[in-house]
């Protein structure tokens, strides 16, 4: 097959370390209209580093890249983006997007947390070039992080982000219309909550995407006291709350994220 | 005060012998998982034994001292529940018009309990005007536990129950979970794909023709509460079994369990009705002890530890194989 060759046509820094680049394909066109790639690769030098693209008018052979620079050092970071405005590049390793964007979605919310920037301003654009309507939803420090961010594609059709911290997410779901789906974005503590709470709710698993980042912790539920405490399967763990031993099952509830703790035989 | 005598008789509850009430669970000497489910005839839910006043009174105190491990429900389960509300007193006053009593006005209800002597006026549909909720109101009448199954992606799912005589299990860990779900810990059962064909047979269950199945174990102490979530306070107590003792010990515990589909929610009704008999009544029917020796006999290990018996199964077989020796 054919490699697809790309080239810099525009660029923007919308933060301390994401850029936006606006590409047109010199030659064949990539497998997906929004995916993620892992590898910018120019001639001679390739950099590993997060990227994300999304294809806003699709047929033309366009793409925007979000790039984020954040674990390259300094020198690194001038060096790409030196040879991206004087050479043309592919991107190596590619996958779709986490999200897809399912027939009849007429509304969005999408929850995000800083370790899954470049993710959410990929699917905002996607989202915002398919005039879908979308609600951020975003924790206080991103809230902060946002306003700091600087794009200018998107001044008009932007919406504001609402910090869902101590907020009822569960009073907030549950009034939603049919047709708005969920997309969660964020560490693996956060997506695991957001689930909870949506699979209560009646979201369908359709209904409710997610793409959870780092470790992801299992718990262990207390069938004394019906809490969660953090812990795996086939071991014994103290109950943080009510102090408990218990004996872990590999019974796992997907609802609750844990696997059923017994309380030990004496 | 002639006429309130009449009324007390016609009320209370014919005193049948558990002996002769008990729905004993074994067709023939041997028991495996299977999918044994059959047509309920009659087609009715309750079953009002002599046990009503001291099971309720319980029921109730169950559900004020740790409420969380008896009801549990989901929020999209209401328009379930209240058509279980409305199918069980629909029984009640057809089935048991001296028992119970319902005066409608539209959506106006008069629920009576005549057995208990309440009443309780709500508008059907708004749980605002109940105590609790649907389930959990209407749950309090009777001696059985009940189940909402909501069905909806091809599957099962665990929408709301109140258990107050659980054998084990955690409604809190399992409510909303698929049927699936709550099946895995049961051996054979679940990774012989058995489950997966009740799963089908349970989703294509009709209006009109519900069905049966008894479930058995056996209890030390006659205690209709098994709650997992009090482990420790009564699994101890099976090191107490010895042979002499088995008799009044041990109980043979029957779930009799009974499946209806909701036309209207399109879930299922799930209930059961919690039996106990000690070993030693048991054995007063010959037959019984026999089939119940043969089957303990028989059982594999992975069914009695599964049970919960295995660690007194030795004694339950040398005292029934005792009493039917002594007897015949
Ligand atoms: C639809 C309503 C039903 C519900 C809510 C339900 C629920 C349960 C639960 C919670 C357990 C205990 C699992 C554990 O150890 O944590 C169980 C056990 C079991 N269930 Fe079901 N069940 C249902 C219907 C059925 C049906 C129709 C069958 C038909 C074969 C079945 C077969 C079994 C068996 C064989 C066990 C093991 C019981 C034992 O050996 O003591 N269940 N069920």
């Amino acid at each position: 097959m054919e490699a697809v060759r790309l080239k810099l046509i525009q660029e923007q820094r919308i933060s301390d370390y994401i850029y936006v680049l606006e590409v047109k394909t010199l030659t064949g066109s990539l497998n997906f209209y929004h995916g993620a790639a892992e590898q910018l690769r120019f001639k001679h030098q390739s950099f590993s580093l997060p990227i994300r693209f999304t294809a806003p008018y699709q047929e033309v052979g366009m793409y925007r890249i979000f790039i984020d620079t954040y674990f390259l050092t300094d020198e690194e970071r001038l060096n790409v983006l030196n040879q991206l405005r004087t050479h043309d590049f592919q991107l190596e390793c590619l996958s779709p997007l986490s999200f897809v964007l399912q027939p009849n979605t007429q509304k969005v919310l999408l929850f995000i947390e800083e370790i899954a920037l470049l993710e959410s301003l990929t699917v905002m654009e996607m989202l915002a070039n398919l005039h879908i309507d979308m609600i951020l939803l975003v924790t206080d420090e991103l809230q902060i992080t946002g306003k700091q961010i600087n794009y200018k594609l998107w001044q008009d059709s932007m919406p504001t982000a609402i910090s869902f911290q101590n907020k009822d997410v569960h009073f907030l779901l549950s009034w939603q219309k049919i047709g708005t789906h969920i997309f969660a974005a964020g560490a693996w503590p956060m997506v695991d909550r957001l689930k909870r709470i949506a699979e209560d709710v009646g979201f369908s698993d359709e209904l409710f995407q997610f793409k959870g980042y780092g470790e992801m912790t299992p718990y262990v539920f207390c069938v004394r006291c019906y809490k969660l405490t953090k812990g795996n399967q086939n071991t014994q763990v103290q109950c943080e709350h009510c102090r408990t031993i218990l004996d872990v099952s590999n019974q796992y509830s997907k609802r609750l994220g844990a696997y059923l703790g017994n309380i030990k035989a004496i | 005060m002639e006429n309130r005598e009449l009324l007390q008789t016609k009320r209370a509850i014919p005193d049948t012998p558990l002996l002769d009430r008990f729905p004993f669970p074994f067709k023939g000497d041997s028991y495996r998982y299977s999918n044994d489910s059959f047509k309920l005839e009659p087609r009715v839910l309750l079953d009002i034994t002599p046990e009503y006043f001291e099971e309720i009174e319980l029921k109730r105190n169950i559900l004020k001292d740790r409420h969380e491990h008896a009801y549990q429900s989901m929020p999209h389960s209401m328009n379930g529940q209240w058509e279980i509300l409305e199918f069980i007193v629909h029984e009640m006053v057809t089935q048991h018009p001296h028992y119970f009593h319902l005066e409608k006005d539209g959506d106006h209800w008069m629920f009576e309990n005549l057995l208990l002597g309440e009443r309780q006026s709500f508008t059907f549909g708004d749980a605002s005007t109940l105590p609790f909720e649907p389930l959990d109101f209407i749950g309090r009448h009777v001696q059985e536990d009940l189940f909402y199954l909501g069905q909806r992606d091809g599957n099962l799912y665990l929408d709301a129950g109140q258990l107050c005589f659980p054998n084990n299990w955690s409604i809190g860990f399992n409510i909303g979970t698929p049927f699936l779900e709550f099946h895995k810990p049961v051996p054979e059962f679940y990774s012989s794909r058995m489950a997966e064909k009740v799963l089908g047979f349970l989703m294509r269950m009709e209006a009109g023709m519900p069905f049966r199945r008894p479930s058995w174990t056996t209890t030390v102490e006659k205690m209709l509460p098994v709650f997992r979530e009090s482990f420790d306070e009564w699994s101890p107590k099976k090191k107490n079994v010895t042979t002499e003792n088995a008799g009044n010990l041990v109980y043979l515990r029957v779930e009799d369990q009974r499946l209806f589909r909701l036309p209207g929610s399109n879930g299922i009704l799930f209930s059961l009705h919690t039996h106990l008999i000690s070993l030693e009544e048991l054995t007063q029917n010959q037959k019984w002890a026999k089939q119940f020796y043969h089957v303990l006999l028989d059982a594999p290990d992975y069914m009695s530890e599964y049970k919960g018996y295995l660690p007194y199964k030795d004694k339950m077989i040398a005292y029934l194989s005792k009493q039917i020796e002594s007897i015949s």
